[in-house]
């Protein structure tokens, strides 16, 4: 073979190989690798926001609810405090969730109508959150130990090349718990964020897709979105939550994670 | 004292004086619903149909982190068919929070309930009492707020101590039954309105552990009233509502096995008459509950209630001297001592569908000491834009001289539609 052919051909493999190293496309990461990465991206400590949750029945017909959340990590435990401010039958309505070190979150409610607040059932994680097509359980940080993880495949999604890693429960318990068999996840391969998470039902049937849109970068280094939609096939129905006027880092007071806060009613 | 119908201009003097009033106020928000529900009365006791409507407006407003202002109104109109004219308008509720660092301050007209189990007519839920005069498909309605000062000071987050003073004496309204021939109820006599004839309260709440609890002590009045007998037009007997003192010891908590949610309460009432030799007043008595909540499916949830009653120095109608049997099983019935030991079993099924716009619940309560029950089935369902529809019925079975048994005639159908504002 001629020298100059030779040597083309040793450049283009050299540089064959330098882009895939420049474009971060790691080979050698396993599905556990990239969960890790999704949940090693920083949280802020705090954040505040209005909640635009959107209830769209099969025929179109849209029921819209306004919630107000605020949520705080501390020493590694998330707490969580969101409060319905419309639409008037439901307003006032309250819910506290704080993340425990181990076992289940701990979850309280407050019902204007019932004067008291009440300590949530444990069995009702697999419900829904309020009408929506989140469950409680959706609606908690995700341990990622609770799950077992394998890298499917690489592919692209809304322009930007994807790793898709099937989750399936570590135990029997957390199949229980959430309902769900498996979970398929579409995680970006730059910044290590969830796109796309189809959720398989105890038969191993596709029961519901979540897709986080519209990505925001926070004081130059937490990306959250601003936009989740969660979609039943099964049913067809469709949940919006828009998050509107988010705010991270803020200094939101220890005292509105307690059930003093709740029982205020404010 | 002072008297009930100063407390609204009493709450707008609090409201002005509050330091910083002028610059810290911020209106919160206003609002309320209407609702209009209309009755069927089966076994024709009293007219058969029936239709009323009830307003609530409620406002409230911020003092910041300083507190918060709310006050609600209710508008009856009891007799929308024009049968009787019973329609009022109250004031609900009307507070002012005051926050400190470590205390929550509520003045005024208001709701306190306590207790960890669910329903609101539970053994250590005392202090609001009961507005029994109209039969109401919510049991969650039936409550009366009173005029009170609540104190609660919290130790870190998970630890609050509550005291309460009630300085207003209101006591249950009572619904109208039947008395055997010849005896008739007199006009209530009421306590004064003295320092010395007002109630107060502790409680200590732990929450935010495996199991939150509780522990109360409350020295009230009986909001139900004990009978004296008045013979003055004898030979008709008049039964005189009279008000004796109790002082509440309770307890309660909350916690959950797996998946199942398990809470309790129970409250010892000691009475005036703590060695049960007098039937004009109650004997002690202790009441507990203990209840399981599960949710069988995503959308089925069951709550189960085993509750009671037992009376301390029980005695049988019969062994009262020189009272009448007849009398005396009227005071064993009016007083819930039928029986030493009284039990029954609640239970309470949710089941909500289409994205909780339709949600079925079946409410049933069975006495299984002296075998009456109540059933009462009924649906709701979230019409959208602010309106909701709601149906049911109460049923009410049981031999003559039990709970349920008295109201055998009083069973009916109901439906209602509400409008919701802000």
């Amino acid at each position: 073979m001629r020298k100059s052919l030779k040597i083309l051909i040793a450049g283009v493999v050299v540089g064959v190989f330098s882009l895939s190293f420049f474009a971060g496309a790691s080979f050698s990461l396993t599905g556990r690798e990239i969960m890790e990465k999704m949940d090693a991206n920083p949280e802020p400590e705090g954040s505040e926001g209005k909640l635009v949750m959107r209830l769209i029945s099969k025929t179109g017909s849209v029921r819209e609810r306004t919630l107000q959340s605020y949520s705080k990590i501390k020493n590694d435990l998330e707490k969580r405090y969101v409060k319905f401010i419309k639409p008037a039958d439901v307003a006032g309505t309250s819910f506290l969730t704080l993340e425990q070190p181990e076992g289940s979150d701990l979850q309280y409610l407050y019902l204007p109508v019932l004067h008291k607040v009440m300590r949530i059932e444990a069995g009702k994680k697999k419900g829904s959150f309020m009408g929506s097509d989140f469950s409680y359980k959706d609606m908690e940080s995700i341990n990622i130990d609770e799950w077992k993880y394998k890298l499917l495949k690489e592919e692209k999604y809304e322009g930007m090349l994807c790793y898709v890693v099937e989750s399936t429960p570590a135990t029997e318990k957390v199949k229980k718990e959430t309902g769900y068999s498996k979970k398929i996840s579409w995680i970006d391969s730059k910044n290590f964020l969830v796109h796309k998470v189809e959720f398989y039902d105890e038969l191993g049937n596709l029961l519901k897709i979540l897709t986080l849109k519209e990505y925001k970068l926070f004081s130059g280094k937490y990306w959250i979105a601003q936009k989740m939609v969660m979609k039943n096939v099964q049913t067809g129905h469709t949940t919006e939550l828009i998050f509107e006027g988010m705010k991270v880092n803020v200094k939101i007071p220890s005292l509105y994670f307690t059930p003093r806060y709740l029982m205020r009613g404010e | 004292m002072i008297s009930r119908k100063f407390f609204p201009f009493i709450f707008v003097l609090m409201i002005a004086g509050f330091p910083g009033f002028s610059f810290t106020f911020c209106m919160a928000g206003t609002k309320g619903y209407v609702k209009t529900t209309g009755y069927y009365f089966t076994q024709g006791l009293q007219d058969k149909e029936r239709m009323d409507m009830e307003i609530n407006l409620e406002t409230s407003f911020s003092l910041y982190d300083s507190g918060k202002g709310f006050f609600s109104y209710k508008l009856y109109a009891d007799d929308l068919l024009g049968k009787s004219s019973r329609n009022s308008l109250s004031l609900d509720e009307a507070y002012l929070d005051i926050y400190t660092q470590n205390s929550d301050i509520r003045i005024g007209k208001q709701y306190i309930f306590w207790g960890k189990t669910t329903g609101v007519d539970t053994p250590t839920n005392n202090i609001n009492p009961w507005d029994l005069s109209r039969i109401k498909p919510d049991p969650e309605q039936q409550r009366i707020a009173v005029g009170a000062i609540k104190v609660d000071y919290f130790r870190g987050y998970d630890l609050a101590f509550e005291g309460v003073w009630i300085p207003d004496i209101t006591f249950s309204k009572l619904p109208s039954f039947t008395l055997p021939t010849g005896v008739a109820i007199g006009e209530e006599k009421y306590p004064q309105s003295e320092l010395k004839n007002t109630s107060y309260g502790l409680k200590i709440d732990k929450f935010g552990s495996k199991v939150d609890f509780s522990l109360s002590y409350l020295y009230t009045w009986d909001s139900f009233p004990d009978y004296n007998i008045d013979l003055s037009a004898f030979p008709f007997i008049t039964l005189v509502p009279v008000h004796h003192r109790v002082s509440i010891y309770g307890t309660s908590f909350a916690t959950g096995i797996g998946e199942t949610d398990i809470k309790g309460e129970a409250a010892y009432f000691q009475t005036e008459d703590t060695s049960g030799s007098s039937i004009y007043i109650k004997n002690p008595y202790l009441k507990y509950l203990l209840e399981v909540g599960y949710s069988l499916t995503d959308n089925l949830d069951i709550i189960v209630q085993f509750s009671g009653k037992k009376i301390f120095n029980f005695k049988s109608p019969d062994q009262y001297a020189g009272i009448p049997p007849e009398l005396a099983e009227q005071f064993s019935f009016l007083y819930g001592e039928q029986r030493e030991w009284q039990n029954s079993l609640t239970t309470h099924l949710t089941y909500k569908t289409w994205y909780d716009r339709l949600k079925l619940e079946f409410l049933g309560t069975y006495n299984l000491t002296l075998e009456d029950y109540m059933l009462s089935p009924q649906l709701s369902y979230e019409v959208g834009k602010g309106f909701d529809f709601g149906a049911g019925a109460m049923i009410f079975e049981g031999k003559p001289g039990t709970q349920f048994g008295t109201m055998d005639n009083e069973d009916f159908i109901w439906c209602d539609i509400s409008y919701s504002f802000s």
